[in-house]
């Protein structure tokens, strides 16, 4: 067994075991990624597939400046962004604004849920605030960087992780979930 | 139950999916080693890498000339050889002079006469005829044609019936023919026995002729040699023929015509070219930038250079005593141009034209660095493509900024994308090679509009895309190249030419703007080609 920096070494030599190794390793985990981007399983394969050839193409160029599972999602996501966007439809998904960005902040667990029903939930969310809800709400990312990641206005990112968070209460609503609303301005 | 806290949205969410995983399916990996075999493999465009372009071209041009010089030295020949051939009657020709009665009918002869021929005293003698007739025939021929008759005071003894024909009676001739630059002359009298027919085809003669009224009436034909124009023999070669076969015919006139059809004044056509792109960019002090960049970074940062240990670009001093910094690389390599667009084309005098039109020009070149900016919105970029940028809009030069950490890690390749347009304005020196072959020299100068500049970062750490227009302040919008090249060019028709050739083009000044430590002048040589519909 490898260390993780051995492990990305052997990767950068070529070496086909440790290449299955770093896959082995991580591909669960960056398919789950993978999939709360795209619509189903099959289209997330692809994702993984694409992203683990720039992976093994671009490890010279990790620094081990953070750790390596941060940086192959960081890959997984902005390939998933590009199949997103390489969508006809997608400027369609992102361009809608919602009139208003008032948000409701709730109390609510996801505890009683399995992790296969939250993932269809989002799966269920239209392209655009899917995308947005899992940049600001997974990833961390603020709504500046989303906007330049996605090309599309502030105002855009927030109206769509808007509409995501109203989307996703009324989906765990239907489910069962409960919530306490509270309406509120978002800063 | 554990009590629900407020605003706790985006915390449940991330705790749900924190540790998700799925297990892809199991031929995935098999995709993507398959994917990795391909890729490891030659690519399926290998032809377009520069040094296979510029092997290409080299051959190309050589299979050209080499083609050139080879049928040009064919065509020569042949008409040598029929000269040479033309000496030599036919074997049955041969049969009928020492024959004493000929059979007509045996009669197919190639009449093809030789001047020098004729002063052969050796020839044989003439069966069935006797030397006082074909001597008085033939002095009365020189009388009535004594402008003409220059060359008779020697009478051959023996003339072949294969080249000449004459009638004892009566002088004149009634008919001429003309064949390939052969003069037959047939007499009157044959056409009054009824009995002659004269073919002509392309290289042959052949007369029929009721063969006992022939040598009943012991009628000879033979043509006079007096009255042959002599053959002129022109240079008609080229510098690049060899001089045993620059002697030969006069062309006809028939080809004077069709060369008269290139005298058209104008033309239009369309163009394109493909040649290695190499911007011979000049990174001046570059590299010295970066390093000032990545040594503060470092410095602030005050973390263990991610560099590896193994690198032979390591600088071992320590800079602050706490991070040691490798050398930056920014170096750029040639790439693929291609042009195309239209041309027109006016043609001053008989040797010299000028050529203007438009071309777009697609180029591209790769960058191989090891010098990245990560800003502190967690986009990353080369340090080259960051100091474009950056420089592209602002006025003022570069200056490192809070903005911007730069460090020094492993190298990797990115792909830089130049668009053109250019107006070319050449002169142009014709070399007739052939009625239908020239070659052209040509120089001149372009103006180039720079288009845009796209920077492709195929990697998902850093930011995938720069472009940087014409309106920016790093590239110049307009600049000057030098044009030089040969083509050759073949007409196909009387107004259609196809021409093909190699070109050169180097910019006369930077196409950066000074304010930068960059410069950049464009260069190309590479073969281009296309059609030209002249009027």
């Amino acid at each position: 067994m490898h260390s993780e920096q051995e492990l990305v070494q052997a990767c950068i030599r070529q070496e086909r075991l440790a290449q299955r190794q770093l896959y082995t390793q991580f591909a669960g985990k960056l398919l789950a990624t993978a999939m709360r981007y795209m619509k189903n399983k099959t289209d997330a394969e692809d994702v993984l597939q694409d992203s683990f050839i720039k992976i093994y193409q671009k490890l010279t160029a990790f620094r081990f400046d953070c750790p390596l599972e941060a940086w192959l999602r960081k890959i997984v996501v902005n390939t998933a962004l590009k199949a997103l966007q390489n969508q006809p439809n997608w400027t369609q998904h992102t361009d809608s604004q919602l009139v208003s960005d008032k948000i409701e902040q709730e109390e609510f667990t996801l505890s009683g849920f399995e992790f296969e029903q939250l993932m269809e939930i989002v799966q269920s969310l239209p392209d655009g605030c899917r995308t947005v809800f899992n940049l600001y709400a997974i990833e961390g990312y603020q709504h500046n960087e989303i906007a330049e990641l996605l090309g599309v206005s502030v105002g855009t990112s927030k109206s769509q992780f808007s509409r995501a968070r109203v989307l996703l209460q009324a989906k765990l609503k239907n489910r069962g979930i409960i919530y306490t609303p509270q309406t509120s301005k978002e800063s | 139950m554990e009590p629900l806290k407020q605003n706790n949205f985006e915390e449940e969410w991330q705790r749900a999916f924190e540790n998700a995983s799925i297990s892809p399916s199991d031929a995935l990996w098999d995709k993507i080693e398959r994917e990795l075999d391909r890729k490891e493999r030659r690519p399926f465009l290998f032809f377009l890498r520069p040094s296979a372009v510029t092997m290409g071209l080299a051959a190309a041009l050589v299979m050209a000339l080499g083609g050139l010089l080879f049928f040009n030295k064919n065509t020569k020949k042949n008409q040598y050889e029929i000269a040479q051939n033309a000496v030599k009657p036919k074997q049955n020709s041969e049969q009928i002079s020492t024959q004493n009665v000929p059979k007509i009918d045996d009669f197919n002869i190639e009449i093809i006469v030789q001047p020098q021929d004729f002063s052969n005293k050796e020839l044989p003698t003439l069966a069935g005829n006797s030397r006082e007739t074909l001597e008085k025939n033939f002095l009365e021929n020189k009388k009535s044609n004594k402008a003409k008759n220059q060359n008779l005071n020697e009478i051959p003894e023996n003339i072949p019936q294969s080249i000449l024909a004459k009638t004892e009676k009566n002088s004149s001739r009634n008919i001429v023919q003309n064949i390939e630059n052969q003069t037959i002359l047939i007499d009157k009298n044959i056409s009054e026995n009824n009995n002659i027919l004269v073919q002509n085809t392309e290289s042959q003669v052949i007369i029929s002729k009721n063969e006992s009224n022939l040598v009943n009436n012991s009628r000879n034909i033979f043509a006079e040699t007096s009255l042959l124009e002599s053959k002129k023999y022109t240079y008609f070669g080229s510098r690049y023929t060899l001089n045993r076969n620059k002697l030969v015919f006069d062309t006809e006139p028939t080809e004077t015509k069709i060369i008269a059809s290139n005298d058209s004044k104008f033309w239009l056509g369309i163009q394109s070219g493909v040649s290695p792109f190499d911007p011979k960019m000049s990174l001046g002090g570059l590299n010295v930038v970066a390093l000032q960049d990545a040594n503060s970074f470092a410095k602030a940062s005050n973390v263990q250079s991610p560099s590896s240990p193994n690198s032979p670009n390591i600088v071992a001093s320590d800079m602050q005593g706490n991070v040691a910094v490798s050398q930056p690389q920014n170096a750029i390599k040639s790439g693929v141009g291609i042009n195309m667009g239209v041309a027109y084309g006016y043609k001053i005098s008989k040797k010299w034209s000028l050529e203007s039109g438009i071309r777009y020009l697609r180029g591209n070149s790769t960058l191989q660095s090891n010098t990245y900016s990560f800003q502190q919105n967690g986009i990353a970029n080369t340090f080259l493509a960051n100091y474009l940028v950056q420089n592209s809009s602002r006025s003022a030069a570069y200056t490192t900024n809070n903005s911007t950490n730069t460090v020094v890690a492993d190298a990797s390749k990115f792909g830089n994308l130049y668009k053109y347009l250019m107006i070319p304005m050449q002169l142009g020196y014709e070399i007739g090679l052939s009625k239908k072959l020239g070659l052209n020299l040509l120089a001149g100068i372009s103006t180039d509009f720079f288009l845009q500049n796209t920077i492709v970062n195929d990697n998902s750490i850093l930011q995938e895309k720069n472009t940087i227009d014409g309106s920016s302040k790093i590239y110049k919008p307009l600049n000057i190249s030098g044009l030089g090249g040969i083509r050759v060019s073949y007409l196909l028709n009387k107004h259609w030419q196809a021409n093909i050739g190699t070109s050169y083009q180097k910019a006369l000044f930077s196409g950066i703007n000074s304010s930068t430590a960059l410069q950049m002048r464009l260069q190309m040589f590479g073969i281009n080609y296309g059609v030209n519909y002249r009027f």
